[in-house]
């Protein structure tokens, strides 16, 4: 029995390192393969250059969308936050019975952040943000850290 | 013959004893009731053949079985141990090689051309956290208050 147990602790730690990316619904957004890259503006910032904001990582894709893309995006974005609409560390806007904006904290060990905004720039094209954050500020340090100057 | 009889009648006759008593009475010509009694006890007791205990060959292939089972469940848990470190291994190697990723990273990916000017993504980063977080509507009276007093 306690060989068994042993092995057990043994196979979990080996499979919970192998599993331990952050499998997110909207990645493959973030991988090019709902809207190509060429086709966004991205920015990927990780480091000690974004501690001074108590972040960690920032990742961000702007791009211009049409209805069936912000669909599929938007879907993928309400998957994530799921379950989170009423935590404090969350806000979200709807217009039209669509996601406009959205910034929700997920499960993590650290403080991970989703921001997702979308409006109709042209009739039938979008502006659309999304963007990934980790790091150790509250939803209240965001605003204060990037508050219109 | 009595004096068996007496040792069988206190239970204090060993098998040999009992077994001699069988055969006297089996051939006695006459016999008291006494002695028909205890001949049709002992008549009524099994012939018991001696304690099968085991014997040297016997213990060999007690052994020899043992050796098998015993052989399996470790070839077993040897597969099993190769298994786990195989597997501990692997997360380590994971471990090692995702820790080789930069820590520090600063790009900006424009519509496929690649730029690592810090300022320039610094300054983008910014601009998208502004641009989003002014759709919240959400901003508290102590919010604001807090920005007034700590500009």
């Amino acid at each position: 029995m306690k060989r068994i147990i042993i092995l057990t602790l043994l196979l979990s730690m080996a499979l919970a390192q192998a599993v331990a990316q952050k499998d997110m619904a909207v990645t493959p957004v973030f991988a090019g393969k709902i809207v190509p890259k060429k086709r966004m503006e991205e920015t990927l910032v990780k480091g000690e250059s974004i501690h001074k904001f108590k972040l960690s990582l920032f990742r961000s894709l702007k791009m211009e969308v049409s209805t069936a893309e912000r669909d599929s995006i938007e879907s993928l974005v309400l998957h994530d936050v799921e379950g989170l609409e009423d935590s404090p560390e969350a806000e979200y806007e709807m217009k039209d019975g669509h996601l406009s904006y959205c910034i929700s904290s997920l499960p993590a060990q650290q403080k991970c952040y989703l921001c997702y905004q979308c409006y109709e720039s042209r009739p039938g094209n979008y502006q659309l943000t999304l963007v990934y954050i980790e790091g150790w500020a509250t939803l209240k340090d965001l605003h204060h850290t990037f508050k219109r100057k | 013959m009595n004096k068996l009889i007496d040792k069988y009648l206190s239970g204090s006759s060993t098998r040999e004893e009992e077994q001699a008593l069988r055969r006297m009475l089996d051939d006695a010509v006459l016999l008291t009731p006494e002695q028909r009694i205890v001949q049709a006890m002992l008549q009524a007791e099994p012939m018991q053949a001696e304690p099968q205990w085991l014997t040297e060959d016997d213990s060999d292939e007690y052994d020899r079985l043992v050796a098998v089972r015993y052989s399996r469940v470790r070839l077993l848990w040897r597969w099993v141990s190769v298994a786990a470190v195989v597997c501990v291994a692997v997360g380590i190697a994971i471990a090692l090689f995702t820790s080789h990723e930069p820590t520090n990273c600063t790009v900006a990916c424009i519509y496929g051309q690649e730029t690592t000017d810090e300022a320039l993504v610094l300054s983008m980063m910014e601009g998208t956290m502004q641009s989003v977080l002014a759709c919240s509507s959400t901003e508290s009276l102590e919010g604001q208050l807090t920005d007034i007093l700590n500009p």
